[in-house]
């Protein structure tokens, strides 16, 4: 028996008879199918990276190295401030804005995946101006799990916070999330 | 390595404790089942149940055996799973404390020599919004947090 039939029996056994259909049907957000309940093979992880992102911690690589995955690391900087910039300050502001950021994004991303690949993970990067919670979420749909730093596309968190782009990225994402 | 499971009786924490066994498999690690119940919402839905129904002169029997019923449900899906993990041969332990959600899971996150906490997406309220807890935690626990769904 699937586990989702299973709680149902167990729970609503005074009711259920051979309504089990109507229950799944009726109160569906709060149940999973047996097919959801599928714990999915994690192939590929998507890590996004960006200027409030330093580092990819040994805890976090740890949990990768439980996964025969690939590592997508993807820098990506806001287009947002870079088009809030243009018409601010000019092109030429917005451009050396740009071109500061995808300096630092370059080095994190050529120091990251040498440290990944020394812990046996394949890498790929990629760098690209974009939306940090949009393009990801697009992203995601192509991996297996994404990995998001507490303090990604937010400089503002604290120790004891978490970005709100993260915890939206949580509820967007159809692949479990690491948070590190 | 040690992995906390969050248990809150939801389909998304018992899909996250099935998700660390696959991870436990691979790391060899020890898991500890964690949930924690809390009084508050026992005379919750007590007092809401009572109070709609007029039956107020039995609020605090209501309440008494909601609390008992919330104890036995999660031993039920605590005792479920570590069936489960024993099959798998994976050493696993449960733990189930009374007090605020929030503050018990972090003290335990936070203290007992964990490299990876996981819990679900969504709690009990359903998949329509993310778990309240997520908010409440995700900064406060210090291992890296695996969100299920």
């Amino acid at each position: 028996m699937g586990y989702s039939s299973s709680l149902i029996q167990r729970k609503f056994k005074d009711i259920v008879g051979k309504r089990y259909d109507s229950v799944l049907k009726d109160y569906s957000e709060f149940l999973l199918t047996d097919e959801e309940m599928v714990v999915p093979e994690i192939r590929s992880i998507l890590v996004p990276l960006d200027s409030f992102v330093h580092d990819i911690g040994d805890e976090a690589i740890d949990v990768f190295s439980a996964y025969d995955a690939t590592i997508s690391l993807a820098y990506i900087t806001d287009a947002g401030v870079i088009d809030l910039l243009k018409q601010t300050l000019g092109h030429e502001s917005a451009e050396e804005f740009r071109a500061k950021k995808e300096e630092y994004g370059q080095r994190l991303l050529e120091r990251t995946a040498a440290k990944l690949e020394e812990r046996g993970f394949s890498t790929q990067t990629r760098m690209f101006v974009g939306h940090k919670g949009d393009d990801v979420a697009r992203m995601a749909k192509n991996h297996d799990m994404v990995a998001l730093c507490r303090s990604y596309a937010d400089g503002e968190s604290t120790g004891d916070s978490v970005s709100p782009i993260v915890l939206r990225l949580c509820q967007r994402v159809q692949t479990p999330a690491l948070i590190y | 390595m040690k992995i906390l499971v969050l248990i809150d009786g939801s389909k998304w924490s018992q899909k996250a404790a099935l998700h660390a066994i696959e991870v436990a498999k691979r790391k060899n690690a020890e898991v500890v089942l964690f949930s924690v119940l809390d009084i508050v919402e026992a005379k919750a839905m007590a007092f809401n149940f009572c109070t709609q129904s007029g039956i107020c002169a039995q609020l605090k029997d209501y309440e008494g055996r909601i609390w008992e019923d919330m104890h036995k449900d999660i031993q039920d899906e605590q005792n479920s799973l570590l069936s489960r993990y024993k099959g798998e041969k994976i050493q696993c332990s449960a733990k189930v404390v009374e007090g605020r959600v929030r503050d018990e899971v972090i003290r335990e996150a936070n203290s007992g020599g964990y490299s990876l906490v996981v819990m679900g997406t969504f709690g009990r309220s359903g998949k329509n919004r993310v778990s309240a807890l997520l908010e409440q935690i995700g900064g406060a626990v210090r291992p890296p947090l695996l969100v299920v769904r």
